[in-house]
């Protein structure tokens, strides 16, 4: 039996010693997590506004046009549980903080990244954020997350060329959507729309996202922060295919929690016509053209909540 | 838990553990070490299913040993039908109720009669058809006097559920499987050894074989309407492979794993592409199962014995079961009855134990005749995998109409996935000379120095590591 173990190691060694090294190669690659997490490290305390959200914010608020300190903490597909995370791992910051912007999207009551297809993004929270996660073990390696050919050319190029995985600018804008450039509307729209259908007979993620909601708000509430709500622009081809009691139940709800409270604002740009077809890089995603023109939009709503308040 | 996964990779080291050094070679410690093992691991899926999993197995356990001491034949045929009577109603009613309540509605509706049937909302339990086969041979094998009852409830439990086996078989026999479950087993390094190269080859098989080919298999079957002829040839072709490498890899994990304990299960596949006619393709492939149907069906029947026409009718119904077994749906029908006819021809000329060896045994090359058997025998199989993998009997006939009448049939397919080319190029041959062996790589570089053969388990390794993504599903455990 010991020779068998022995030789088991000796043969498993070479193996366990590849992907360990790899493991620890792909953590060092430099990607938007990493970087927006120094980032908050460094700067939590200086910011005056915090976006959160999921793609559609990421690709679609480019801080740099805002007129206050402020960040774009979004990832792709975050769910609400982790925008509270984030608030929360910097809860003794934030000493600035006047406002967070929040999407409730079509999916956001309705969805969390760990029950998604995206869900490999999760432990992105765990490595990077060091945010603890419900995930099982090896969903938590960077390793296991894709295929080893894509892992070691991520790593290859790491090495050859210096680069990373960070596809966003210094204020946390995701770059990637340049105008021009985009997907069909038509075939992104009804995609889009189907993918991002919950099930509006079980609850049990809509009620979870509310009561994430809920806690966001007595956070903000503790640091005397407002919380702007908001409901991305979409493209028609994504609103005509979406469900309606589900689109409703958000609509709704967002309204019912904000209604007659202070420190609580939504507004709905789905369905704003402002927006047109050169803004739009798929149907439910700005580029960088759109992305300009809604954070412009929300400055202006920023400025004007701020002007009340003083 | 799939074999295939990370999960497992933790869960089989831990036990092998535990089962070499805290059972200190009790027999009695590593049975129920193994039992408690096998039934977390079965657990791990759905354990609501676990309880039905156990209830059969009392079943079977009670009826044995009330037909062992039954003093009169009629109580005993009274035990027996009665646990063939709910080990069957269990598999029908989880596998095949909806089926044939839909196909009943559908029969009435072309009468003109139109009613409304009541279906059934139920997920099919992992194994169902396997652990029940199990218990129904050795059910049978004490009716028929051929064992004794087993005594001991532990040991039989682990019987039907030793966790190698009890999602996709083999299926074992109680005269095969329980007398090394009651003998001491002590660790065997060359035993050990074995199964560790039989578990790699295996996980070779269904990541590297099954799941590329599956990639473009699904793209042809899901999108046949898009491709041309030459495509959809080619994707059937890949399906061949990725069921064979899908199967044959779950068994020699489960064979391999089984040798880690100690325990030698029964072969299921010998190579069966290797095969030179359908009767010796169905030597090789799924053998625990064909055997069983020979054992427990067919030779019930009459076997061979009544003449050409006994032999016939015989053979039609063990593979029409046999489809059927496979699922509720009348593809598998089909795939059997196709089998029953490509064999037909070798049970009226009595030439279907003319292959009995494996091909070219003891040359490097097969000679040009038994090149073209195996590539026709071959060919009769993939148009038969086509109506195993495909929807309903519309897309399966709808595939083979496009592929041999629509457009381009000789043309140059649209997937040509060179890397997978490769690897199949790769597989077959390691498949061709380790045939003779119990499995591929048995034997391969076993004489030649161990770096070298380090280096070519290594290699396998690698390819393991580089193809491996999300853990797929088994496709087996959906019967």
């Amino acid at each position: 039996m010991s020779k068998f173990l022995k030789l088991l190691v000796l043969f498993s060694l070479p193996v366990f010693v590849g992907i360990i090294s790899l493991e620890y190669i792909l953590r060092e690659i430099p990607n938007d997590y990493s970087y927006k997490r120094s980032y908050l490290d460094r700067s939590a305390d200086d910011l005056e506004v915090l976006f959160l959200g999921s793609s559609h914010i990421y690709y679609g608020v480019n801080p740099e046009y805002i007129s206050y300190k402020s960040f774009n903490a979004s990832h792709i597909s975050q769910s609400l549980d982790l925008d509270l995370s984030i608030l929360e791992k910097y809860k003794n910051n934030w000493e600035h903080l006047k406002y967070i912007v929040i999407p409730v999207d079509y999916l956001s009551l309705y969805t969390t990244l760990a029950n998604s297809v995206e869900s490999w993004r999760y432990k992105n929270y765990s490595i990077y954020y060091d945010i603890p996660t419900d995930q099982v073990f090896w969903d938590r390696f960077e390793i296991f997350s894709n295929k080893l050919p894509y892992n070691v050319a991520r790593a290859k190029s790491f090495f050859a060329n210096g680069s990373g995985d960070i596809t966003c600018n210094r204020w946390g804008f995701g770059t990637g959507y340049k105008a021009g450039l985009g997907n069909d509307l038509n075939a992104t729209g009804y995609a889009a729309a189907k993918r991002h259908t919950g099930s509006t007979n079980d609850r049990t993620l809509f009620s979870y996202n509310v009561k994430v909601i809920n806690s966001m708000i007595d956070f903000a509430e503790e640091r005397r922060i407002k919380i702007v709500f908001i409901t991305t622009p979409a493209y028609e081809t994504y609103t005509r295919n979406l469900d309606s009691k589900q689109i409703n139940n958000t609509v709704n709800t967002i309204r019912k929690i904000t209604e007659g409270r202070r420190n609580l604002s939504y507004y709905n740009f789905l369905t704003d016509q402002t927006f047109t077809e050169k803004d739009f890089f798929d149907a439910d995603h700005l580029n960088e053209l759109g992305s300009k023109k809604f954070t412009l939009k929300l400055d202006n709503i920023i400025r004007n909540l701020d002007k009340k308040d003083n | 838990m799939l074999f295939n996964s990370l999960d497992f990779a933790v869960f089989l080291p831990i036990v092998f553990l535990f089962y070499w050094f805290a059972t200190k070679k009790n027999l009695k410690l590593q049975n129920i070490l193994l039992l408690v093992v096998s039934y977390f691991f079965y657990a791990c899926w759905d354990w609501r299913f676990l309880f039905l999993l156990i209830f059969s197995t009392v079943l079977d356990y009670v009826t044995g040993i009330k037909m062992s001491e039954s003093k009169n034949p009629k109580s005993k045929k009274i035990w027996f039908w009665l646990n063939i009577i709910v080990n069957l109603g269990f598999l029908g009613i989880f596998k095949y109720y909806n089926f044939f309540v839909e196909s009943f509605q559908l029969a009435l509706e072309k009468i003109g009669l139109n009613v409304n049937v009541w279906t059934l909302q139920i997920i099919l339990p992992v194994g169902i058809s396997f652990y029940t086969f199990h218990g129904l041979s050795y059910v049978i094998d004490i009716y028929k006097d051929r064992i004794k009852a087993e005594r001991n409830f532990i040991d039989y439990s682990l019987f039907v559920s030793f966790f190698p086996l009890l999602v996709a078989g083999p299926i074992e026999r109680a005269t095969h499987l329980l007398p090394q479950i009651q003998k001491q087993r002590t660790f065997n390094f060359a035993q050990a050894v074995d199964g560790l190269r039989q578990i790699l080859w295996g996980l070779f098989k269904k990541i590297v074989i099954a799941d590329q080919c599956a990639e473009y298999a699904n793209m042809a079957f899901n999108h046949s309407s898009d491709y041309s002829g030459s495509t959809l040839v080619v994707g059937a072709i890949f399906f061949a492979f990725q069921i064979y490498g899908d199967f044959s890899g779950y068994s020699d994990i489960a064979l391999g794993t089984a040798r880690l304990f100690g325990i030698e299960l029964l072969k299921n596949f010998s190579f069966p592409y290797f095969s030179r006619d359908i009767a010796e393709f169905w030597r090789r492939w799924h053998i625990s199962l064909s055997t069983w149907f020979r054992d427990y069906l067919y030779i019930p029947l009459g076997g061979s014995k009544g003449g050409n026409w006994m032999r016939i009718r015989n053979t039609f119904i063990i593979f029409l079961v046999s489809g059927f077994w496979h699922g509720a749906n009348w593809t598998f029908i089909v795939w059997g009855l196709l089998h029953a006819i490509y064999i037909l021809p070798s049970i009226v000329f009595k030439t279907n134990r003319n292959n009995l060896d494996i091909v070219a045994k003891g040359k490097l090359l097969p000679s040009v005749r038994e090149l073209f058997d195996m590539i026709l025998t071959f060919v009769l199989a993939v148009f038969a995998w086509i109506f195993f993998r495909a929807e309903d009997l519309s897309h399966a006939t709808d595939y083979i109409h496009r592929m041999i009448f629509s457009d381009a049939l000789f043309s140059i397919p649209e997937i040509r996935p060179r890397i997978l080319l490769g690897l199949l190029i790769f597989f077959m041959i390691i498949e061709w000379l380790g045939r003779e062996s119990d499995y591929a790589i048995e034997k391969v570089g076993i004489k030649v120095p161990k770096i070298f053969r380090w280096l070519f388990y290594y290699l396998l390794v690698f390819m393991i590591l580089y193809s491996a993504g999300s853990e797929q599903q088994f496709i087996y455990f959906q019967f």
